[in-house]
């Protein structure tokens, strides 16, 4: 049953992934990724680690990938033109070779991981506190580090709306087809 | 038959859903009741004594208007999202414990990652109205739903850091044994700048006034659901209404003592009476919610920015800091 | 732990009953009586001009960014609430419990710091621009007077 459910929910897993990469438009693509993603909590859940799957939902779903969709949203990327044929098929083809590859190796390392026991929290803690302690608080400046980058980045010039690109008078919003702005009707 | 595995399981089940459903319709009434009071109306009174019957009435005008949906709309995504608005908030009800039978906690599932199961579904709710304005193809709900999503983020770092006190203090994230562990002490005595913080957070993550910004009348029109009419719309707002309730609930679990009444040991109390508390609990910030919608004023959207990160956000990390000195202390002073 | 999964799945596929239910219920009774007016998009009685997709404010994921570095945060900060109180009542191991979980927070309060004192929290960057042109408007006011 439950090996049932894990092949199930990874068979999921990669039509949800196929369909991010061949979906024409961004949006949709980002929605299979989001399902994607839920397939692979249930993979974990059904491993034995419910804190795990969790976290996948709470940062993946709930964090990175409303974030995904912004950028998407910003970048307005309906009007864009859908990638070339061939490049898809190329992506589709990288694609089924990482799978591939990534199978052997999850078939290979699979009587590992059923024998291995899932740790309860408290365990996963005394780890991260003990042996992973070093990585735990470099973690930190990481995230530090990102934000500064992400942000110096979302600051840049090209993006931002700077102050030359606001013309007071000419850039405000005109009514169509109705009088012209009050400033040009005075100055005319 | 009511020794079969399956009994209570199914009975809980069922019982959950008709809870979650009637406490949202039953709020769907209340609002419009005690809105008329405090505005010295009458409220709904046609249907049914006393208006009892409105939310009926307003199911079946809803079922049968017409749904309009905008032809350069994106049809699937269009249709999905009043499902994926309404959808995280039912699945998190699921976790609300109400009282325990024979011992063990009446919820539909007793997770040992309850806490954060609520968070990381909770947190799905923001698809539905970030889709939502989305694939209308509408300028107003575009904005509305990209508002009420920057909204909903910015405020949940707080509520979850609130709630990261709470888990210190109770050193459990099971929802049940969070509530045994206030047995002599509700978490709002031993947390009150956690619960003040969730009570803030809590407006927010439902859209509510003062931070209902999602739809936001006098600019946006109705924000992300500008487009959407009849059923699709209703489902849209019952999302925001179990959303209510569930918040409403954790407010209970979390700093209220849930099914615990003051003064009596969990143990020692009925079920129906640990149900009747819970529920009583409940009750009363859900009126909360129309009290305060009454009573203050909406935020300008940078007021609502500036509060989530530069009060809220530096206010919860504190409180978590002074927390863990706290118990610390409280250790040591045990152990002399 | 299973059992308790799998009742929330029962659960939602009701809710999804529910939903599904009445999107159908919805369609059987409901008019259908589509007009050209009816499929534009809403905007107040006037023509939409051009689509409802635009470009919109940096902002907003610049919101989205600090979040998820902070949600991150929080990833690791449950683990480590949840057993706070063991670890302290173990001998020796509370103190280094507090000061990695205090450390941990320091170091991303650093990050909010950064993100503060850079102006990326201000949701209004435009009182700069105002201030300039209504001083500038001023200084023209005056200089008319002046010339009068």
């Amino acid at each position: 049953m439950r090996e049932a459910l894990f092949y199930l929910f990874g068979a999921g897993a990669l039509f949800a992934g196929a369909n991010v990469v061949f979906r024409r438009h961004a949006v949709p693509a980002a929605i299979w990724l989001v399902a994607c993603f839920f397939f692979l909590a249930a993979e974990y859940l059904l491993l034995g680690f419910p804190f795990l799957a969790a976290i996948q939902v709470l940062i993946y779903v709930g964090a990175i990938m409303v974030l995904f969709l912004f950028v998407i949203m910003l970048l307005d990327l309906h009007g864009a033109q859908p990638v070339q044929a061939q490049a898809r098929f190329a992506a589709g083809l990288a694609l089924a070779l990482v799978i591939t590859a990534l199978a052997a190796a999850a078939a290979a390392g699979g009587e590992a991981l059923a024998e291995a026991q899932a740790p309860d929290m408290p365990a996963l803690v005394e780890a991260l506190f003990t042996t992973f302690l070093v990585p735990f608080e470099v973690t930190s400046l990481l995230l530090v580090a990102a934000i500064v980058g992400a942000l110096t980045l979302g600051r840049s010039p090209d993006i931002t709306p700077p102050k030359q690109r606001i013309r007071p008078g000419r850039d405000t919003i005109r009514m169509v087809g109705g009088a012209p702005p009050r400033d040009e009707a005075q100055a005319g | 038959m009511t020794d079969a595995p399956w009994f209570r399981p199914a009975v809980t089940i069922l019982a959950a859903f008709g809870a979650m459903m009637s406490l949202a319709a039953g709020m769907t009434l209340v609002e419009r009741k005690v809105s008329a009071f405090i505005q010295e109306r009458h409220g709904p009174n046609r249907v049914g004594p006393f208006g009892l019957l409105q939310p009926l009435a307003d199911l079946i005008k809803f079922v049968f208007k017409e749904e309009l949906a905008p032809d350069r709309a994106n049809p699937l995504l269009f249709l999905l999202a009043p499902a994926l608005a309404c959808l995280p908030a039912m699945a998190t009800f699921a976790a609300l414990p109400f009282g325990f039978l024979d011992g063990k906690p009446m919820v539909v599932a007793n997770l040992d990652v309850g806490v954060l199961y609520v968070l990381a579904v909770g947190s799905l709710g923001v698809y539905g109205i970030i889709l939502g304005g989305w694939a209308s193809n509408n300028k107003y709900s575009l904005l509305g739903g990209l508002r009420a999503s920057a909204q909903m983020v910015s405020y949940e770092i707080s509520l979850v850091l609130s709630l990261v006190s709470v888990i210190a203090v109770s050193g459990s994230l099971n929802l049940s044994e969070i509530v045994l562990a206030q047995d002599q002490r509700w978490n709002v005595l031993v947390q009150p700048v956690a619960a003040l913080v969730f009570l803030v957070t809590m407006f927010a993550e439902t859209n509510r006034h003062p931070f209902d910004f999602a739809e936001c009348e006098p600019e946006l029109v109705g924000g992300f659901h500008t487009e959407y009419s009849g059923m699709r719309f209703a489902l849209f707002f019952l999302g925001e209404y179990i959303a209510m309730v569930v918040m409403s609930g954790f407010m209970a679990v979390l700093f209220f003592g849930g099914c615990d009444v003051p003064f009596l040991a969990i143990a020692a109390t009925p079920w129906w009476a640990g149900a009747l508390a819970m529920v009583v609990k409940m009750g009363f910030f859900l009126l909360l919610y129309v009290w305060v919608r009454w009573t203050l004023p909406r935020f300008r959207y940078d007021q609502l920015m500036y509060l989530g990160w530069r009060v809220l956000l530096p206010l919860s990390l504190a409180n978590l800091a002074v927390t863990g000195v706290v118990l610390a202390l409280d250790r040591q002073g045990a152990a002399q | 732990m299973y059992f308790h999964y799998a009742n929330i799945l029962v659960f939602l596929l009701a809710g999804m009953g529910f939903v599904f239910l009445n999107m159908v219920l919805g369609s059987l009774v409901r008019p259908q009586r589509k007009t050209a007016e009816g499929l534009e998009a809403y905007e107040c009685g006037e023509t939409a001009i051009g689509e409802g997709w635009f470009r919109f404010d940096i902002r907003y994921y610049t919101v989205a960014l600090v979040y998820i570095v902070f949600a991150v945060e929080i990833a690791f900060l449950f683990p480590w609430a949840r057993v706070l109180k063991q670890a302290y009542a173990e001998e020796g191991l509370g103190a280094a419990a507090l000061v990695e979980g205090v450390m941990f927070v320091a170091i991303l309060l650093l990050g909010l710091a950064y993100v503060w004192v850079k102006g990326d929290l201000n949701w209004v960057k435009t009182y700069q621009l105002e201030r300039e042109q209504r001083l500038a408007a001023q200084r023209r006011q005056a200089g008319v007077k002046e010339a009068a």
